[in-house]
């Protein structure tokens, strides 16, 4: 049972040290047994999301929609969608995660509305009617030929002929999203009330979908204008006007010099999905070389304070692949997607259980960079399982099946019948949920699932992940990847240490005897390696010290001789199981790894003790 | 310092010292102990290709500095103080015989502590007396704070570029990257790699002398020059800006093929496909090709010369290659009427001359001492030949890992490796704008002069002078 938690009490910028987790409510729980997943259902979750350890979870669209595209064509932006519950329900599902110290934001789909929106029903019905200028509308379909069509799938342009009103209008999605016309002023205020009514019910932030694509211009791609980024201050002006903080987390696939506009100067997003790195990672474990990860990371900006990278493995949507070279996408394809069914647009539509063909070892390394690199990590709902997919379901439905919570009929998803659930869970033999559910793997403590929350925890403890520095370290072996994360300024540091975690109950952690103000003494030892655990040791500990996390990219075994000089004289100490490591001398200091091995060591300035024992 | 510190220092002077504690040397005994240790870093036991280091050699007894007595013909040439007082550094230009050296002498007071390298024997080179008194002389390039000392001095040095300048200065983590009896190489807080020359070259250094004029002529694949350090017309050192957790081309080149052992698919379908970094450093070539013509020019070819030897060699006995194939194509070239064009090389490219980084590949080392040898002008097939002899000696490597019992199968694979990113390297060299201006254009030549740099290679070298006259 947890102690409610004072969300007040967290430092504003929680989000760099948060693990995010995004989830279908639809495909979470059903809690009527009409098939399809509900509020209500996320609400009885909730103390699994707090076991789980996340810090906030991102709900996918829960408005009124006709569902062409997963909800992100929206109907109403003012309520829920009556299949998903009540603005009461989702009320709930916030104060709900609140109480467990768990933040909620939700999508917003600023740059357009499904084509049943009364808006653009409005809109189309007459050239000279109040909302005849709330969406992009033209004559013919030769504007703008340079933006390119996103989904090439299904479109082959940006413009649609409406019979109605006849006139083309300019949609960048499917031709079922009408894009808004931001240049009217009316329709950026009422955009403005959307998040206004939102945040009023709770809502911590929100996700920006498809932000570059807001407005258009002439000789332009249509992508990452001037006049998105003066919109974007107009928003996080009003969301900076409530308190606690919340968060705008942009969903903008641009190369990473472009992303970083969107921090603005610290008055834009908060945090902007890393695009470009996601599919570097796989890269790099395909070519058993750190330097598809380097390459990115070498020319990622650095950001401006207060902000934030999220970074993932997979999502709602394909895996996509638009930010690396055409030659980069035949190589990802070839490995990870040779049935021609898996691939979406201009990407792969399986889980990441399925891409790494359950190699367990394998999606731990993967997890591993996505919790030490720079960044707030996101994880997709059913990859802390290693859920399979569905590619014989339509477009990106292959991985939006129902989550899998026990070995019952639907997976313990819904009662109903097999034949109402919204789409069938997953059921073949590796990745069904008989095999593959969170009933199973919170029996079982070697699983998937438990090392995943493990990871969590670890990571918890060290802000260092959050908002620490990032230093390559140097390695003649290209299939490692090493790095320190050392703590950032004093003042994050401070920020870190005395606002502590809500859901662990303070500034220490919970249930790691010897390591917190409330564990057992353990300043009695005697002398070698458990003067580790007297009384300085555990001033230490207190201390944010650096972490330096090693993984290797290969599948066969790898040394390593790794330049830490800078830190002769300190000593490793492995984070989960806390064994201590050689100390540090001016060498190069080596190490072996298994096959995907990866270490995260504290780095323990050792050099007081070790003159003393000299 | 601790008592018991200060004891270990002092009784540690004395073992090094060795007779006549508390002697004072004179610079000529200082500089020839220096000079020694240069000699002794190339000690190599019989049946060793490598030198086993001097920390090593004087473990096992092959090498005292306490043994070393002053020859006759050592000579010093030039001194100079870099910085006075104690820490201080001398600069020293001995002569011994043919060899001019380069040694950086340490000076630090009896009580300082100092910081040296492991594995780098006994530094200390005995007492010393200047105009600041008594000194601890020590080999200045196996201790780490004067190596950053002299780092900094060559910072503070003519022929700094402004753009590189180093705002936060140097802090003083200090690795060795290389070191032997030619030159010393560090790198320093990780971001700036300092060259020492220690045998010396009169004129300048072609290393350095490269260097130097690829930046200028805008090359950017490389570790680019901050600053030079220069005397009397000697080139003594260099900085270079420095790229941390860079691979060698060998390094990743193994990874590739080990990956397709495992696999047992074709190259292009292995995880770790070299093709696209093949690729690369064909381009980074064909880039470098470029910027050592417009460095220093192009020269018309004596290709009969060349053909001559080259034919001559063979007859002679030369081992490896096709000789019918080659033979064809010394008849073909030498009835061309076309010119052929050497420049500026290398020398020696292979893939341990790049390295990878998070921005591309990049030139190694190529600043070397005396060793290095006089600057080479020839055609650029000459690199790119010892580039693809490269690829087949690491793929001769991979091979040599595997089951014995599965080389015949592991052999078609490695093969096919080899011949894949060997014509994807050429592609990718050829793609470059302008750089068939250098190499012959058309195909059948270019075919036959590739085929011939082989067995040059292998020969030992090129049967002509390599000057640019």
């Amino acid at each position: 049972m947890s102690d409610e938690a004072d969300l007040t009490a967290i430092p504003d910028d929680w989000y760099r040290r948060a693990v995010f987790y995004e989830i279908l409510t639809r495909g979470y729980f059903d809690s009527n047994n009409d098939g399809i997943g509900d509020l209500q259902g996320l609400k009885s979750k909730l103390e699994y999301l707090e076991w789980l350890g996340v810090d906030c979870l991102w709900l996918l669209p829960f408005y009124p929609s006709p569902m062409r595209d997963g909800g992100y064509d929206i109907a109403d932006y003012m309520s829920i969608h009556p299949e998903l519950g009540s603005v009461n329900d989702l009320i709930e599902v916030i104060d709900g995660a609140h109480s467990r110290g768990i933040r909620v934001i939700a999508d917003l789909v600023m740059n357009h509305t499904s084509d049943q929106h009364p808006w653009f029903v409005e809109s189309r019905s007459s050239r000279n009617g109040p909302k005849a200028d709330w969406y992009v509308w033209s004559d013919d379909d030769k504007r703008w030929p340079e933006a390119r069509v996103i989904f090439v799938d299904s479109e082959t342009s940006n413009w649609t002929w409406d019979p109605v009103r006849e006139q083309f209008y300019w949609h960048r999605f499917y031709s079922h999203q009408p894009d808004l016309n931001y240049e009217n002023e009316e329709v950026v205020q009422a955009m403005l009330d959307v998040v206004r009514y939102w945040l009023d019910m709770g809502l911590d932030g929100f996700r920006m979908d498809a932000v570059p694509y807001l407005f258009q211009a002439d000789g332009t791609t249509g992508e990452n204008l001037p006049a998105v980024h003066t919109l974007l201050r107009r928003v996080r002006k009003v969301v900076d006007g409530y308190s606690p903080k919340r968060v705008l987390l942009a969903e903008a696939n641009q190369w990473p010099a472009d992303l970083v506009d969107y921090f603005g100067q610290g008055d834009e997003c908060d945090m902007c999905f890393h695009f470009p790195l996601m599919p570097r990672l796989f890269l790099a474990v395909r070519r058993e070389q750190r330097f598809p990860i380097t390459e990115i990371i070498a020319q990622t900006p650095e950001l401006p304070a207060g902000c934030q990278w999220a970074i993932f493995l997979r999502s709602h949507d394909e895996l996509t692949l638009e930010k690396v070279t055409e030659e980069e996408r035949d190589e990802l394809v070839s490995e990870y997607s040779r049935d021609p069914r898996m691939r979406r647009h201009l990407g792969i539509g399986r889980r990441l259980a399925t891409i790494l063909q359950n190699e367990y070892q394998l999606a731990e390394l993967l997890w591993a960079l996505i919790f030490s690199l720079p960044g707030s990590p996101v994880i997709y709902y059913g990859d802390e399982l290693m859920m399979g997919d569905n590619v014989y379901l339509g477009d990106r439905d292959s991985v939006r099946t129902p989550m899998q919570w026990s070995p019952d009929r639907n997976g313990g998803f819904s009662r109903a019948d097999f034949a109402q659930l919204y789409l069938p869970p997953v059921m073949d033999p590796v990745y069904g949920y008989e095999a593959v559910n969170v009933e199973s793997a919170r029996r079982n403590s070697s699983s998937f699932l438990h090392w995943m929350r493990r990871m969590i925890q670890v990571r918890k403890q060290y802000s260092v992940f959050g908002t620490g520095t990032l230093d390559v370290i140097s390695c003649a072996n290209p299939s490692v990847f090493a790095y320190v994360r050392a703590p950032g300024s004093p003042a994050a540091t401070a920020t870190a240490m005395s606002a502590g975690n809500p859901t662990s109950g303070g500034s220490g952690v919970r249930g790691q005897a010897g390591r917190g103000p409330d564990g057992p003494d353990t300043s009695q030892g005697s002398g070698g390696p458990d003067r580790l655990f007297d009384e300085s040791y555990q001033q230490v500990r207190t201390v944010e010290n650096p972490v330096l996390c090693i993984h290797n990219l290969s599948r066969f075994a790898q040394p390593a001789e790794l330049e830490l000089a800078k830190y002769a004289g300190w000593m490793p100490i492995e984070l989960l199981g806390r064994v201590p490591f050689p100390v540090i001398t001016e060498g190069s200091y080596p190490v072996t790894l298994g096959s995907h091995g990866y270490y995260w060591l504290e780095l323990l300035d050792y050099r007081e003790q070790q003159e003393q024992q000299e | 310092m601790t008592e018991s510190r200060e004891q270990a220092l002092g009784s540690s002077f004395v073992q090094e010292a060795g007779e006549g504690v508390g002697t004072v040397a004179s610079l000529r005994e200082i500089a020839c102990k220096a000079v020694s240790r240069q000699q002794a870093a190339e000690y190599r036991p019989s049946g060793e290709s490598e030198p086993v280091g001097l920390g090593t050699a004087q473990a096992n007894g092959e090498f005292d500095v306490n043994d070393v007595r002053v020859p006759e013909n050592l000579e010093i040439v030039d001194t100079v103080v870099l910085s006075p007082g104690r820490p201080g550094l001398l600069d020293v230009m001995v002569r011994h015989g043919d060899t001019l050296y380069h040694v950086v002498v340490g000076l630090r007071a009896p009580a300082d502590e100092a910081r040296f390298f492991a594995d780098c024997g006994s530094p200390v080179l005995g007492l010393y007396e200047d105009s600041d008194g008594l000194a601890v002389a020590v080999d200045a390039l196996d201790d780490q704070e004067m190596v950053t000392a002299l780092s900094r001095f060559i910072l503070g040095s003519s022929g700094i570029k402004p753009a590189r300048r180093l705002p936060h200065g140097l802090t003083g983590t200090v690795r060795k990257e290389a070191f032997d009896g030619d030159s010393a190489v560090y790198v320093i807080d990780e971001t700036v790699m300092c060259t020492i020359i220690r045998s010396l070259t009169a004129g300048k250094n072609p290393g350095i002398e490269m260097l130097v004029a690829l930046d200028d002529a805008g090359f950017n694949n490389m570790f680019a020059p901050i600053a030079t350090w220069t005397r009397g017309g000697y080139d003594l050192g260099v900085l270079q800006e420095y790229m941390p957790g860079t691979s060698s081309g060998w390094d990743v080149a193994l990874t590739s093929l080990r990956d397709l052992c495992s696999a047992q698919c074709a190259p292009q379908d292995a995880g770790a496909d070299f093709a696209p970094e093949a690729y690369k450093i064909g381009e980074m070539l064909a880039r470098m090709h470029l910027a050592l013509d417009k460095a220093f020019g192009r020269y018309r070819m004596d290709m009969a010369a060349f053909l001559d030897g080259l034919g001559k060699w063979m007859v002679q006995g030369a081992t490896d290659g096709d000789h019918a194939g080659a033979y064809q194509c010394i008849q073909l070239l030498g009835e061309a009427s076309v010119p052929f064009y050497q420049v500026r090389l290398h020398g020696s490219f292979d893939l341990n001359s790049v390295r990878r980084g998070e921005y591309g590949w990049y030139l190694g080392r190529v600043v070397e001492g005396a060793s290095g040898g006089a600057p080479l002008f020839f055609s650029p097939l000459y690199d790119l030949a010892t580039l693809l002899l490269s690829l087949h000696d690491v793929a001769l490597d991979a091979l040599a890992e595997r089951d014995p019992l599965s080389a015949g199968e592991v052999g078609r694979l490695v093969e096919a490796w080899e011949d894949r990113n060997g014509r994807i390297l050429i592609k990718g060299y050829l793609n470059v704008a302008g750089i068939v201006g250098i190499v012959p254009p058309q195909v059948e030549y270019f075919d036959a002069l590739l085929h011939l740099m082989k067995p040059a290679v292998l020969n030992g070298g090129l049967p002509t002078t390599s000057d640019s006259s």
